[in-house]
């Protein structure tokens, strides 16, 4: 049977052979059912229990993570410092030896325990945190959960892991912008400096791409750049964010504006060698160059403050989101990549949903609001799914047309 | 899963274990070695005093005379009277740490959390007290009369060492 890190190695190559068009998508999947990684014809049954199995396992694992520290927090008294110490040092050995014990037999189990042990050590610092009275929502114990977490997703090629280590630092800084008051006053700039975490993070999956460690790690970057980068998007298309951009920028420290700046710079950067990097190929440039678009475009709605009322802001930023539902589908139609035609037809039909609710509050008795807005959703999701199949059945055909 | 290489995996954990005690280690480092001041504490609404298991503190000098903006890293000297600490002399805050250490022994390392005309609210990292559970409501029946014991080192970081109630 062929061990883990070649089996997740291989999965990677498939994707990468078949965004560019080594292989169609049927012979990628009969590849990876090959090795047991997707399922081929009559073998869909198994996938799925090893899928239900992996859900459980990693619900187990959280399971067992949070009973542990709720155990330790509730007996919190009891203990001294040093047996408390030692009861987080011991759970979050247990957990990591537990993995390393089942990694050949029960790779799903094994995995799971790493989740756990992430868990644990994040568990850990805030309970020490707890221990000195740390202030509530300091930003550096998330910042020290991500170091522990980033390095640990590597060691063990652990995906799960990668997402916690991204969120603790997308929390991080928050809870910087936070201190310095920027959620209070101008959430302008908060959305500004999340676009830079998402185009940047968008540039780091394509680099991981290109390197055979990094490259399991492509996809739940890519997801987590994407996702950051369209729900700030779906934020600013509110009229209201028209009142917090522009002159309230002014009362933040400089160090915040310099900041951001530093964030879009990097994110710039990375862009740049991301596309210099593929030779400036097509799917590359579509990608990084229309996420910086994008990027750019609300910049300059939310630092210039071009309009004196929100009307137009308005108008604006949702022909903006609109254009960029259309950039996601048509990119994730002629790549292969479902993720953005999924992203795309989520934010289309969040969009949806908020402007009538924006149009329909004001205007109707808030009953029939709720039946239209349930109406809408059973309509329009049904609607929508139909057309992420077509979509997604489209994108397989551009596939395989192009390698035929 | 797959590990890539079983000494990197150890190591990782060996340092993420490191780093836990490394951080405790520090803490009770500061605790032990800082220079001990009393604060005084301030009545706040009580809805927002206990939350959960931990106690929501405001200290009499968590509201000070100053200009600084809002995020902005600021140094309190601070003044003995009595068995308690306050704002030392005018002006009550200062951009650097030295030029604070020019007027007291005591600085403390605040951040500006609201800044409005001639006066800020500044938060210097102590402003949580966490309690068994259960316990909060004890100490918001005594709420007002607090005193809290603090820890504060060369740089002028804070800890709390203890909760003073009336009786104790």
């Amino acid at each position: 049977m062929p061990d883990e890190a070649f089996r997740s190695q291989l999965q990677a190559e498939v994707e990468a052979w078949g965004r560019d068009g080594i292989v169609n998508a049927g012979t990628a999947r009969r590849i990876l059912a090959r090795y047991g990684l997707a399922p081929g014809e009559g073998e869909s049954g198994a996938a799925e229990r090893g899928r239900l199995s992996s859900v459980i396992a990693i619900m187990g694992a959280v399971l067992v993570g949070l009973g542990a520290i709720l155990f330790v927090a509730s007996n919190w008294q009891q203990l001294d410092r040093v047996a408390r110490l030692a009861v987080l040092a011991g759970a979050l050995l247990a957990a990591y030896i537990a993995s390393a014990v089942a990694r050949h037999d029960h790779p799903r189990a094994a995995a799971a325990l790493v989740l756990a042990g992430t868990g644990i050590f994040g568990a850990s610092v805030f309970l020490v945190g707890q221990m000195y009275h740390v202030r509530i929502g300091e930003p550096t114990l998330m910042l020290f959960w991500a170091a522990g977490a980033l390095p640990m997703a590597y060691a063990a090629t652990s995906r799960p892991s990668l997402l916690v280590a991204l969120a603790s630092v997308l929390s991080w800084y928050g809870l910087v912008l936070a201190d310095a008051g920027a959620w209070r006053g101008p959430h302008g700039l908060v959305a500004v400096a999340y676009l830079a975490w998402g185009v940047g993070l968008v540039g780091v999956a394509t680099i991981q791409e290109t390197f055979a460690p990094t490259r399991p790690f492509a996809l739940a970057t890519r997801s987590v750049g994407l996702a950051v980068t369209l729900l700030v998007l779906f934020v600013l298309s509110f009229a209201e964010m028209w009142r917090s951009a522009g002159s309230t920028l002014t009362v933040l420290p400089d160090w915040v504006a310099l900041s951001v700046a530093a964030l879009f710079g990097l994110a710039a950067a990375i862009g740049a060698v991301v596309l210099w990097g593929t030779g400036w190929s097509r799917p590359a440039v579509a990608e990084i160059g229309g996420l910086m678009l994008v990027a750019v475009a609300l910049d300059a709605l939310i630092l210039l403050h071009p309009f004196a009322a929100p009307e137009p802001y308005a108008l604006i930023v949702n022909l903006v989101a609109a254009a960029t539902v259309l950039w996601a589908v048509l990119l994730g139609i002629s790549t292969g990549r479902e993720s953005f035609v999924n992203a795309g037809l989520v934010l289309f039909g969040a969009l949806v949903v908020a402007r009538y609710f924006d149009f329909a509050w004001a205007l109707f008795d808030r009953s029939l609001v709720f039946i239209g807005a349930g109406l809408l959703l059973l309509g329009g999701g049904l609607a929508l799914e139909r057309s992420r199949r077509l979509l997604l059945a489209r994108a397989r055909r551009v596939e395989v047309s192009d390698v035929g | 899963m797959s590990v890539r290489r079983p000494i990197v995996f150890w190591l990782v954990v060996a340092a993420q274990i490191l780093g836990i005690l490394a951080f405790a280690g520090w803490k009770e480092m500061s605790l032990r070695s800082g220079q001990e001041v009393v604060l005084e504490t301030v009545p706040v609404d009580p809805r927002d005093v206990f939350r959960g298991d931990y106690v929501v503190l405001r200290y009499r000098i968590s509201e000070v005379d100053c200009s600084a903006a809002q995020g902005a890293v600021v140094y309190v000297p601070l003044q003995r009277t009595g068995d308690v600490w306050g704002v030392g002399r005018y002006p009550p805050t200062s951009l650097t740490y030295e030029d604070a250490a020019e007027r007291s022994d005591v600085v403390l390392r605040g951040q500006v959390t609201r800044s409005g005309g001639a006066t800020c609210d500044v938060a210097y990292g102590i402003e949580s007290y966490f309690v068994p559970e259960g316990t909060g409501r004890e100490i918001e029946r005594v709420w007002g009369v607090l005193k809290v014991r603090v820890s504060v080192d060369g740089s002028g970081n804070a800890m709390i060492r203890e909760l003073i109630l009336p009786d104790s």
